[in-house]
């Protein structure tokens, strides 16, 4: 079914109801996980989840920011998310700056790391600091229990 | 700072309620007490903790397939359910419990669920507890 294109940069989009209205989604583009040297692929921040962030956990609306900053820059993907269903994908990277309180910005802490799940159909459902994995500083910690494969790493 | 890229697109007024949400497209349960970032500390497949990232404190949680757990015990089976005003009502007092049961019986996740079940305030002073050893019934 096709999008429904919004106005600004081609990143706001509408659910895809049939009838074509529903609240915007952000689309942002990303490697494509599957073939990470390949055509960027687009991800999905459904509305539902941005805006009940922004009503009722402003600080975590307040880092989509480095959401978009790691989907467009990451340091590493990892397959394979959850013990009970397949598939689901952790983009995990270093933004340059991180609201620990409302009004309050910090510059990334270098012991942390910041993760964005997204799951199989390619929407994003959660985004959060991860502490960093003593033999590499762009893992997440344990990564090997948690993930099922690191499935690419950025070389820069 | 500039201002964010989805302002546009939200309505109402920006803030914060510490309640438990369910997340369906992540088919999680999450729950913050504080509106600060959080540190996300992984005790086993089913339950994270969340950590201030100010005070290193546990600040939250989030419990992970849930619809896994629900489908595999049923709302009655394990008496997750009550009905309220015609509303049926998960307890995730029971959900968290029901995630423990499932994992290894661990000095780690003992303490990590408890954080989950119970807020700070619910605490003792241990001496209290050593004045016991020492009391005398009637």
């Amino acid at each position: 079914m096709p999008h429904k294109f919004f106005d600004l940069d081609d990143k706001i989009r509408d659910d895809t109801t049939s009838m074509g209205q529903g609240p915007p989604n952000y689309c942002q583009k990303t490697l494509d996980p599957r073939n990470p040297s390949g055509p960027k692929i687009e991800v999905v921040v459904p509305h539902y989840i941005y805006a009940r962030a922004y009503k009722y956990n402003s600080v975590k609306y307040e880092n989509i920011r480095a959401v978009k900053e790691v989907l467009e820059s990451p340091k590493r993907i990892f397959w394979g998310i959850r013990v009970f269903s397949e598939g689901g994908w952790c983009y995990v990277g270093k933004p340059t700056t991180l609201f620990i309180k409302e009004n309050e910005v910090v510059d990334f802490p270098e012991d942390k790391v910041f993760a964005v799940y997204i799951n199989d159909r390619f929407e994003v459902f959660d985004w959060i600091l991860e502490y960093v994995d003593d033999k590499d500083k762009l893992n997440p910690k344990d990564w090997e229990k948690r993930y099922r494969s690191l499935i690419w790493k950025s070389t820069s | 700072m500039e201002e964010h890229f989805l302002n546009k697109y939200v309505k109402g007024k920006k803030g914060f309620r510490a309640e438990p949400w369910y997340n369906a497209i992540g088919d999680c349960i999450e729950y913050q007490t504080v509106n600060e970032a959080v540190v996300a500390h992984r005790i086993d497949e089913k339950l994270t903790i969340y950590h201030s990232v100010e005070t290193n404190k546990p600040v939250g949680f989030k419990i992970k397939d849930v619809m896994a757990m629900l489908s595999r015990y049923g709302c009655d089976g394990l008496a997750l359910s009550y009905e309220e005003k015609g509303t049926t009502l998960i307890s995730v007092a029971t959900l968290l419990l029901a995630a423990y049961e499932e994992g290894p019986l661990t000095i780690e996740r003992r303490r990590a669920y408890a954080n989950a079940l119970l807020p700070q305030g619910f605490d003792i002073p241990v001496d209290q507890l050593c004045r016991t050893a020492n009391y005398q019934p009637l």
